[in-house]
């Protein structure tokens, strides 16, 4: 039984009672082994309250711009002395400064879509007990960045699992790190139109491709429909201002 | 509204009184951030970061708030502002507002710290979890609302209840190593 085994029946009470007496005590030595109790249970209580949080979440979404849209009125009348004025003045031309040379350091290095195209790295193990040789070598190619090894087995897998949107978005990435750009744009698009957690990631991914390639024009349509409370949101105006 | 109802209303979900939550907070929180160098829409993350990280620590867990409402939210909000300057390495800005932090006494700092941290474990659970494959995402979402391990096994055509539990190990050990994983870099 490993430890995560252990703990899951620790904390369902489904261990006997000896075997739940030395756990214990074996808790109270061994500092990793409560650390990774701490987690799972946090885990445990992550699962019981996901759906009321992302509920919370979307009704806060929903509630904030009635509170934020507005500019505040500008306080009346403050009146700043002059040293102060003097320093600000300083301090905005230093700002200034600094954005000069973030921009010089924007031009100068690696492209924006390798700044960007910073993939997750793929984890599949867990999913079967089946094939597990060729998931490993499906893993260690895509995670060591060897697009052109992890492209087959990727096309493989998803032929053996069709609608397994996660295998099919990193056969989409190893498409396009190979340059097939309007066939990973398929996968994509296909991906960014389904109800789950993977559409944000498809949508990103597309405008990435677009950006590969160098469509400006287009990466910027695909990131402007990104809606804001996508994981995504943040990436997408970083990079709106810069393409 | 008193500061135990303002929670209230957040654990339960009610809107009408969330609102009021935002009508009492929202302006002086937006003024803070526009005074240091955010906008109208940061102040909105963040108000609303605010929010999750409260619901996060104090909603169905034994902590109790001791501070204010307000204070707590504010000193979370500005946390987190400083955490978000850092990252994108505006330094003179930062320069300046933690000057501010340190001669700042409205700011709870022990309370709005801890949900603050809670806030980046549940942000990092939540990443992780996105990681994980589609069917132990389903398996392990059904069995936190409490579906009976037999009726997920028919539901996600496993053997049988042993097999879900055996499942339920391996998807979260995998999430534990994302997770640990994560949460170094």
């Amino acid at each position: 039984m490993n430890n995560t085994e252990k703990i899951d029946r620790f904390l369902r009470n489904e261990l006997p009672e000896e075997e739940k007496k030395a756990f214990e005590a074996e808790l109270n030595q061994n500092a990793d082994l409560a650390g990774e109790l701490a987690l799972q249970k946090d885990m445990e209580q992550f699962l019981r309250k996901q759906e009321k949080r992302t509920a919370l979440k979307n009704q806060l979404n929903s509630i904030g711009p009635e509170f934020f849209q507005a500019a505040v009125k500008p306080e009346p009348g403050r009146i700043v002395p002059l040293q102060r004025r003097q320093t600000l003045r300083w301090v905005i031309g230093l700002a200034a400064a600094i954005a000069l040379l973030l921009v010089a350091r924007f031009v100068f290095s690696p492209s924006l879509y390798d700044q960007f195209g910073q993939h997750p790295p793929l984890a599949m193990i867990e999913k079967s007990n089946a094939t597990q040789d060729n998931l490993a070598a499906m893993e260690a190619a895509f995670n060591q960045k060897n697009y052109t090894a992890a492209l087959p087995l990727l096309q493989a897998y998803v032929r053996e699992k069709p609608g397994d949107l996660q295998a099919e978005l990193y056969l989409g990435i190893c498409l396009l790190e190979t340059g097939q750009y309007a066939d990973a744009r398929a996968v994509f698009t296909k991906i960014s139109q389904t109800q789950s957690s993977f559409m944000d990631f498809g949508q990103w991914y597309l405008a990435l491709s677009y950006l590969k390639e160098g469509d400006k024009a287009a990466c910027r349509r695909v990131l402007l429909e990104l809606p804001e409370e996508s994981e995504f949101f943040q990436k997408a105006q970083d990079l709106l201002k810069r393409v | 509204m008193s500061d135990e109802n303002y929670l209230q209303a957040l654990c339960a979900g009610d809107t009408q009184r969330i609102r009021s939550i935002y009508q009492q907070y929202a302006g002086q929180i937006q003024r803070w951030v526009e005074d240091n160098n955010g906008s109208a829409a940061d102040a909105q993350d963040l108000f609303q970061d605010g929010l999750i990280a409260i619901y996060d620590r104090y909603c169905g867990s034994d902590f109790q708030l001791s501070s204010s409402f307000g204070a707590l939210l504010f000193g979370i909000c500005k946390r987190k502002w400083f955490d978000r300057l850092k990252e994108k390495n505006r330094e003179t800005v930062v320069r300046k507002v933690e000057e501010e932090r340190y001669s700042d006494d409205h700011d709870p700092s022990m309370e709005s710290e801890a949900a603050f941290q809670e806030l980046q474990k549940q942000e990092t659970l939540t990443k992780t979890f996105a990681l994980l494959s589609a069917q132990c995402q389903q398996l392990l979402t059904l069995l936190g609302q409490g579906v009976a391990a037999e009726q997920i096994a028919t539901q996600l055509s496993i053997a049988n209840a042993n097999a879900v539990y055996q499942s339920k190990h391996r998807c979260m050990g995998r999430w534990k190593e994302l997770f640990s994983s994560s949460s170094k870099s």
